[in-house]
C-alpha cells in the first residue's frame, strides 16, 4: 500500500522537477547563487561582537542571491504550477492514485524544496570558504538569520500559491507576488520613519510580523552597537521577543499554506 | 536507470555552473590598498611590533616579505600590540616597557597565548615571504624578534590587498567542481546527443 502510494509522488515530482527546472535553468540560477554570494559578501568592524559579525555576513551575502531565490519560487509557484492549471496537465496529476494534498506537496517539493536546498546549500558552503572561523562559533546566528529571511519569501510563495489556484492563472499571481515584494522595502522604510517620528515602536513591531528579519536586525544592531544607537531609544527588542516574532511569521506562513492546501483539496475545480 | 542518469548528470551540470562561478570569482584582481616598508635594526635579544598593525577580515589578506642578515624570528600575531603590552603589564606590574621589550616577555606572552599566533616562521640569514589569508575579522600585527646575542639588520615590506574572496581556496574549489561536473555530465550529455542523432 505504501510503495503504491510512494510511486505515484514520485512521478509527480519527477514530473514536476522536469517543468520547473528544465536546461538550463537550475544550472543558471547556481551559478547565480555562487557569484552573487561571493560579490556581495561584507564584513562589519573587527570590535562588533561576534554575533554581529555573524549576522552582517549572512545578511550581506543574502542580498543577491535571496532576489534570485524569490524570482526561481515566483516562476516555479505561478508561472509553473498556473501553466499546469491553464493548460489542464494538472487533471493528469489528479487522475494518479494519489490524494489532492499529495499532488500539491509534490509540486511544492519541486518548486520550493529544490530552489531552497540548492540555495542553502551554496551559501552555506561560501559561508565555510569565506570565513570558516566566523560561521563555526555562530552557527545559530547564522541558522537564525536564514529562517528570518527567508519567512517574507515564503509567505510570498504561499499568497501566490493561493492566488494562482483561485484564479486558475499564474499571471496575476505573479504580478502581485512582485509587488509585494517591492512594497514590503517601501512599507518597512516607512515603518522606520514613523517609528521615528513619532518614538513608537508599533509600526516595527508590525512589520516584523510579516518580516522578521526587521526586529532580528534591531536586535542584533542595538547588541553590538550599545545603547547609543537610534534605534534603541525607540525598540530595544530582546532575543525572546525576536524568537516570538519568528515564531508569529512563521504560524502566518503556514496559515496560507494550510488554506491553499485545503483550497486546493475540497475546493479546487477545472 | 534513465532518471538516475538523468539526475548525476543534471548534478554535474550544477557542478560545472558553480565551479564556473568560482573560478570567474577567482579572476577578479585583487586591489592594493596599503603598503608598509623599511629598514630597521633589532637588537640582541630584543624584539618589535611597531612594523605592522591593521584590521583584516577574510576579504583582505597581507603580502609579507622580511630579510635579516641574522636569525630572526617572524610572528603574526591576531591581535593589537596594546593587547601584548596589556597582558605583560598585567602579569609583570613592577616592570616598565622597555624591559617588555626583551624577548623572554614575548615568549611567555606566547607560550601563554598560543592562539593568538596566526603564522610564524624563523629566517636565518636570509628572507622570507608568505600571503597570509585571515578566515575571520581579526587584528594583526607584525612582530619581529631577535633571539640571538647579536645586531640585526632587516628589512620588511607588508602590502595588504582586497579581493572577493580567498583566491587560492576559490580556485582549488573551482579546480576540482569543474572536472567532477564534467565528468557527472558526460552519460547525460552523451544521451540527449545520441536523441537528436536519431530524430534528426
Amino acid at each position: 500500500m505504501q510503495e503504491r502510494k510512494g510511486r505515484p509522488f514520485l512521478e509527480v515530482f519527477a514530473s514536476a522537477l522536469h517543468e520547473d527546472y528544465r536546461f538550463p535553468i537550475l544550472e543558471l540560477f547556481a551559478f547565480l547563487y555562487a557569484l552573487g554570494t561571493f560579490v556581495f559578501a561584507s564584513f562589519v568592524s573587527v570590535s562588533a561582537a561576534g554575533e554581529l559579525i555573524a549576522y552582517s555576513l549572512t545578511a550581506s551575502l543574502m542580498i543577491f542571491p535571496l532576489f534570485t531565490f524569490i524570482i526561481l519560487i515566483f516562476k516555479n509557484v505561478a508561472y509553473g504550477f498556473g501553466s499546469d492549471i491553464e493548460k489542464g496537465i494538472i487533471q493528469t496529476f489528479l487522475s494518479y492514485p494519489l490524494k489532492r494534498r499529495w499532488v500539491l506537496s509534490a509540486k511544492l517539493l519541486s518548486a520550493l524544496g529544490v530552489a531552497l536546498l540548492l540555495f542553502l546549500s551554496i551559501q552555506i558552503s561560501a559561508m565555510y570558504v569565506l570565513a570558516p572561523d566566523v560561521v563555526g562559533p555562530y552557527l545559530g546566528t547564522v541558522i537564525l538569520t536564514y529562517v528570518a529571511n527567508l519567512s517574507y519569501p515564503l509567505l510570498l510563495s504561499a499568497i501566490i500559491l493561493f492566488l494562482t489556484l483561485i484564479l486558475r492563472r499564474g499571471s496575476i499571481a505573479l504580478v502581485v507576488g512582485i509587488v509585494l515584494y517591492f512594497a514590503l522595502g517601501i512599507v518597512s522604510s516607512l515603518a522606520s520613519f514613523i517609528a521615528f517620528a513619532t518614538q513608537s515602536p508599533l509600526a516595527l513591531q508590525v512589520i516584523s510580523v510579516f518580516s522578521p528579519n526587521v526586529v532580528l536586525g534591531m536586535y542584533y544592531q542595538v547588541f553590538g552597537v550599545g545603547p547609543g544607537f537610534p534605534s534603541a531609544s525607540i525598540w530595544t527588542p530582546s532575543f525572546t521577543e525576536a524568537l516570538l516574532y519568528l515564531g508569529a511569521s512563521y504560524v502566518i506562513v503556514a496559515a496560507v499554506f494550510a488554506t491553499a492546501y485545503i483550497y486546493f483539496s475540497r475546493r479546487f475545480s477545472l | 536507470m534513465r532518471r538516475w542518469k538523468i539526475l548525476l548528470g543534471r548534478s554535474g551540470t550544477v557542478l560545472l555552473a558553480i565551479g564556473l562561478a568560482l573560478l570567474l570569482v577567482s579572476l577578479i584582481p585583487a586591489a592594493q590598498t596599503g603598503t608598509s616598508m623599511g629598514t630597521q635594526h633589532l637588537g640582541p635579544k630584543r624584539w618589535g611590533s611597531w612594523y605592522y598593525e591593521t584590521i583584516l577580515t577574510p576579504q583582505q589578506s597581507l603580502r609579507l616579505n622580511v630579510t635579516a642578515n641574522g636569525t630572526l624570528n617572524v610572528y603574526l600575531l591576531e591581535v593589537r600590540s596594546f593587547s601584548i603590552y596589556d597582558w605583560m603589564l598585567e602579569n609583570y606590574p613592577d616592570r616598565d616597557l622597555f624591559d617588555f621589550s626583551n624577548v623572554t616577555y614575548l615568549e611567555e606572552y606566547l607560550n601563554a597565548n598560543p592562539a593568538t599566533i596566526g603564522w610564524q616562521h624563523q629566517i636565518q640569514n636570509g628572507g622570507v615571504e608568505y600571503e597570509y589569508y585571515p578566515t575571520k575579522t581579526t587584528n594583526a600585527t607584525l612582530v619581529l624578534s631577535n633571539p640571538t646575542s647579536d645586531f640585526i639588520q632587516l628589512e620588511y615590506r607588508v602590502t595588504m590587498t582586497a579581493q572577493v574572496a580567498p583566491r587560492g581556496k576559490v580556485q582549488t574549489l573551482a579546480t576540482w567542481t569543474i572536472p567532477i561536473g564534467f565528468l557527472l555530465a558526460i552519460p547525460w550529455t552523451v544521451d540527449i546527443l545520441r536523441a537528436r542523432t536519431k530524430k534528426d
